[in-house]
């Protein structure tokens, strides 16, 4: 039986996904994006600098990422990281930083938990008792345009693009971010505003997400240290009662502790028994295939102070060392889980290439893959090419690291960063399997969940202490920008982490000082791409395959609701807007 | 509910008011201070909204979920808007089981669309631009198993107003930059309203035009309240409503006082008139610096950033680069001067078109002092 979704909605759009149900259980997948922009052509011949303005025009959403992966490649072609003002550096990092958590919040409530309010549930949890009151909160918190969390998620998102304003002169579509710096000055009002949006920013995460504990409990008991037991231990402390309404945020049943336990069928049906659970984490992972795939990051956010902790202006240009140049750092990790037991691997920006087999793209001669600065291709220009199924079947190419398909975004950043609750909960998860069955594997609806909603409260810490420690108010003598010379005949890359994934801006310059060629792989293009030359699939499409059209396998009729891969392909938080950015011709 | 003829949403609010409101305030204020006359306006109106997004960014979504104020949800209340279709938004997904759509309204968007579509009796609110592209097929972009060139005939063709949101839908954008896909915006391609999807399509509709690159919640918020309350907004030759975009960036912009003095920015945050660092204020028709963004909080020239002109028809084409002064020769190219200040700024827009054309037509490298002279 062959299920169509086109479109996915609640993603910047033009989505479609075709799965082949075999048996009740997916055969084949194929992801696509069905829109073609042409944005690296449209910058051939323009003048470099006017590139980060161009260029986060391609994501209303993450705009300041585009910006500064832009900046970065430019700053980098043309010799001038080392020269950028510390307080634009700070700037810039608040700036991405607020992007971040807008675009989790964003996903999360408005994106992803809506799923969770499907009738699918409805008809799961009719038992009176706990079955009922779980229903309950999901459709009471979570339901499109009328749940009390998507409703305060809309407060709290408009919070953040204030905050954005504050700084970025207007978000989206921000000015600030320039080559050699930012343009604005912030002033003591301008960074008193700032903290108090960042308090209702952390108030809606408080209450909303956690519900009982403060961000900081949480983080220092998750995060930072203490022991590997707490977030169990605390969720199986929660009140719970089959009669009373009891799974209330401020009884601690916050967005984040619900969806733990009552997502996770290893915590709440093999572990507690309870009889209400939607088993996320037995959903959308790689269980068969995870050699065939790789968790990769490119780091983020300038480090603006040295190992003494004063600051220091510039920062360290993209290079075989990207694991030391940004707070947060790069990474590689195989798909498997005894890699997450030692250190990532460094990633080395020389096996990235990319691949067009089964994209609406042609290379010219023998071709068949490239790094990104050698690319070359064309887009389909006969439309009766253009189609669903042939062999080409998407405007997304296919990257590649070395041969590797890589899941990008927060599961991949916490893997890579060995962040401490996300590996205590897929080795909990790993030793539930047996030998014979991998139900859980590490990567999983509910691990990329949960590790959006952790790298949520982490950002937002994170972001409060670089407006108070880092950020300081205008002065006279204060830079923010330098003036960046251009340097004809040259290269540059900025590579980035941005909210959903790693993201690479390339640049060449001509010997004219104008744009020769212009790149981007976008985090979509990773997480949504179609197969490659020798039919290996994307990670959507890899995770999608082997699953169902529920999380509890095929039921009667599913078909015409098929919630379990909504959930799979959301869990990803794809923009296809980023991914069809394409090409040059 | 059936609607009767010439009394479409309700009594209308009168257009002096609605001008008076609109022109002075933001959204907020607009809704609060004028809550009983809007009220009795639309007290009957069960207008629907469908937004159907093409080739673009999603930005202008963004915007207004980053700058309405109130929230969209509140704001579309207020003015009893019913947001029926919109990809962000919906619950529904586009559902196809071998091939043939399955499912009900409520679970798939594109039976739902078409049910909204068939009704008639809705606002279309469109973002993005409608690719043609290629060869006149539409299918560098596709939705719902069809070009969206199709799905944008259908629903504009039944629609009882149209709104083009974002440079994009208004005049084809960053999206038409090159003509790479062939796109164009609802009612206009660039300054042309013969390349515009309406006419390209045979469609005759009166469509408003909301650029910016993104557009301004706010810009957005009230034609949708002009639009239910049947004031019937001023528009200018480009489809723009006057209250919003009736006057120059440049003429009240933050920094104003630095240009009347001659305090040049030489560099980025130097904190003065950034026309020399390629600011566009004087060719771009919008109220940001009254207005601003973000819930009123700042704007692109207060905070250091050269406007780029993001509401003009010939965005981002003409204004590029970005960073250079607009009389710069690197822009108009082998044009003659008559030819650059019209795609600049358009033929219509005599102040700044003859202004441009002034400093093109002497070459100056500097402001005019003469201008400077006549003019305050």
């Amino acid at each position: 039986m062959r299920i169509t979704i086109d479109p996915v909605s609640r993603l910047s759009s033009n989505m479609r996904v075709t799965v082949e149900l075999t048996n009740g259980s997916v055969s084949t997948a194929n992801s696509a994006g069905m829109s073609y922009r042409g944005f690296e052509q449209m910058l051939l011949k323009k003048e470099p600098l006017d590139a980060p303005y161009f260029t986060q025009r391609i994501c209303g959403m993450c705009s300041a990422s585009h910006a500064t992966a832009s900046v970065n490649a430019i700053e980098s072609a043309f010799e001038a990281t080392g020269t950028i003002p510390k307080d634009a550096l700070v700037i810039r990092n608040i700036l991405t930083g607020l992007g971040w958590i807008k675009n989790h919040i964003e996903h999360i409530y408005m994106g992803f938990m809506p799923d969770l309010a499907d009738t699918t549930y409805q008809n799961a949890l009719n038992s009176p008792g706990l079955s009922q009151l779980l229903w309950n909160e999901l459709t009471g918190r979570f339901s499109i345009t009328s749940g009390s969390a998507y409703l305060s998620a809309l407060q709290c998102i408009k919070l953040i693009g204030r905050a954005e304003g504050i700084l970025g002169g207007r978000s989206p579509g921000s000015p600030v971010i320039v080559p050699g710096g930012v343009t604005t000055r912030p002033t003591e009002s301008d960074v008193y505003e700032l903290k108090l949006c960042m308090s209702g920013i952390s108030s809606f995460l408080q209450a909303r997400l956690l519900g009982e504990l403060t961000i900081d409990e949480w983080l220092q008991n998750t995060h930072d240290a203490g022991t590997k037991e707490f977030a169990y231990n605390y969720l199986q402390g929660l009140p719970m009662s089959n009669t009373n309404p009891y799974l209330t945020p401020d009884n601690g049943w916050g967005d984040m502790p619900l969806f733990m336990m009552f997502c996770s069928k290893m915590l709440a049906s093999d572990t507690l028994s309870l009889p209400a659970y939607i088993g996320l984490d037995a959903l959308g992972g790689y269980p068969l295939d995870d050699q065939l795939i790789g968790f990769l990051s490119y780091g983020s956010f300038y480090a603006v102070r040295d190992s003494t902790g004063n600051f220091v202006d510039g920062y360290t240009p993209v290079n075989e060392n990207l694991a030391t140049s940004y707070q947060m750092p790069a990474g590689f990790t195989p798909g498997s889980m005894q890699n997450i037991l030692t250190a990532a691997d460094k990633v080395d920006p020389g096996l990235i290439v990319e691949q067009v087999a089964a994209s609406f793209y042609n290379y010219s001669g023998s071709i068949t893959s490239a790094p990104p600065l050698s690319g070359q291709t064309s887009p389909l220009t006969n439309a009766d090419d253009i189609g669903y199924d042939n062999t080409k079947y998407s405007f997304i190419k296919a990257p590649r690291y070395g041969l590797v398909p890589c899941e990008v975004g927060p599961l991949a950043r916490l893997i890579n960063s060995r962040e401490r609750l996300i590996i205590d909960i897929m080795q909990k998860l790993y030793q539930r399997n047996s030998a014979s069955s991998a139900t859980y594997p590490m990567a999983s609806v509910y691990t990329r969940m949960v590790a959006r909603m952790q790298e949520t409260l982490v950002l937002s810490r994170t972001i409060s202490q670089w407006i108070e420690n880092d950020l300081e108010i205008s002065s006279n003598g204060r830079k923010y920008s330098m003036p960046v010379s251009k340097v004809p005949g040259t290269t540059g890359t900025g590579m980035i982490d941005a909210p959903r994934g790693a993201l690479g801006h390339w640049l060449k310059v001509d010997g004219s000082g104008a744009i020769s060629n212009y790149q981007i792989i976008a985090p979509t293009t990773w997480n949504a791409s179609p197969k490659d030359g020798q039919q290996r699939s994307g990670p959507i499409e890899l995770a999608l395959t082997g699953s169902s059209t529920t999380p509890s396998g095929y039921l009667p009729n599913s078909e015409t609701d098929p919630v379990g891969l909504y959930h799979i392909i959301r869990s990803f938080d794809p923009c296809v807007a980023c991914a069809v950015h394409a090409i040059r011709r | 509910m059936k609607i009767m003829d010439g009394q479409k949403h309700g009594p209308a609010i009168t257009r002096r008011a609605f001008l008076a409101a609109a022109g002075a305030a933001g959204a907020t204020a607009f809704l609060l201070t004028n809550a009983p006359q809007v009220a009795a306006a639309i007290a009957n109106s069960d207008t629907k909204l469908v937004w159907l997004r093409g080739a673009g960014c999603g930005g202008c979504t963004t915007s207004l979920l980053n700058g309405g104020n109130p929230e969209v949800l509140t704001a579309l209340n207020n003015i009893t808007i019913d947001l029926s279709y919109h990809d962000e938004f919906n619950f529904q997904q586009g559902l196809f089981v071998e091939g043939s759509p399955v499912g009900d309204t409520t679970h798939n968007s594109n039976l739902l669309l078409d049910s909204l579509t068939n009704a008639g009796n809705y606002v279309l609110v469109v973002e993005g631009a409608i690719p043609d592209g290629p060869g006149g097929s539409g299918k560098y972009c596709m939705s719902g198993a069809m070009p969206f060139k199709q799905i944008f005939i259908e629903a504009a063709g039944n629609a009882s107003s149209i709104v083009a949101v974002g440079t994009c839908a208004s005049y084809g954008g960053i999206s038409r930059s090159l003509q790479l896909t062939d796109s164009a915006g609802v009612a206009f391609s660039g300054t042309s309203r013969q390349q515009g999807a309406m006419s390209l399509y045979g469609l005759s509709k009166n469509v408003i035009n909301i650029p910016g690159c993104p557009s301004n919640p706010d810009w957005l918020i009230l034609t949708l309240a002009d639009v239910v309350t049947g004031a019937g907004i001023d528009l200018d030759l480009y489809g723009r409503p006057t209250a919003f975009f009736g006057g120059l960036v440049h003429d009240s912009c933050p920094r104003r006082g630095a240009f009347d003095r001659d305090a040049w920015d030489s560099n980025f945050s130097d904190g003065n008139c950034l026309y020399s660092l390629g600011c566009k204020g004087p060719l771009a028709f919008a109220d940001c610096p009254t207005r601003r963004w973000n819930g009123g909080v700042n704007m692109c020239t207060q905070s250091g950033g050269p406007c780029i002109a993001c509401v003009e028809p010939e965005f981002p084409d003409a204004f590029m680069p970005f960073f250079q002064r607009v009389e710069s020769k690197s822009i108009i190219g082998d044009l003659n001067v008559d030819a650059a200040a019209k795609i600049i700024v358009g033929a219509s827009v005599l102040g700044v078109g003859i202004h441009a054309v002034k400093r093109l037509a002497v070459g100056e490298s500097g402001r005019d002092e003469n201008e400077k002279g006549g003019k305050k």
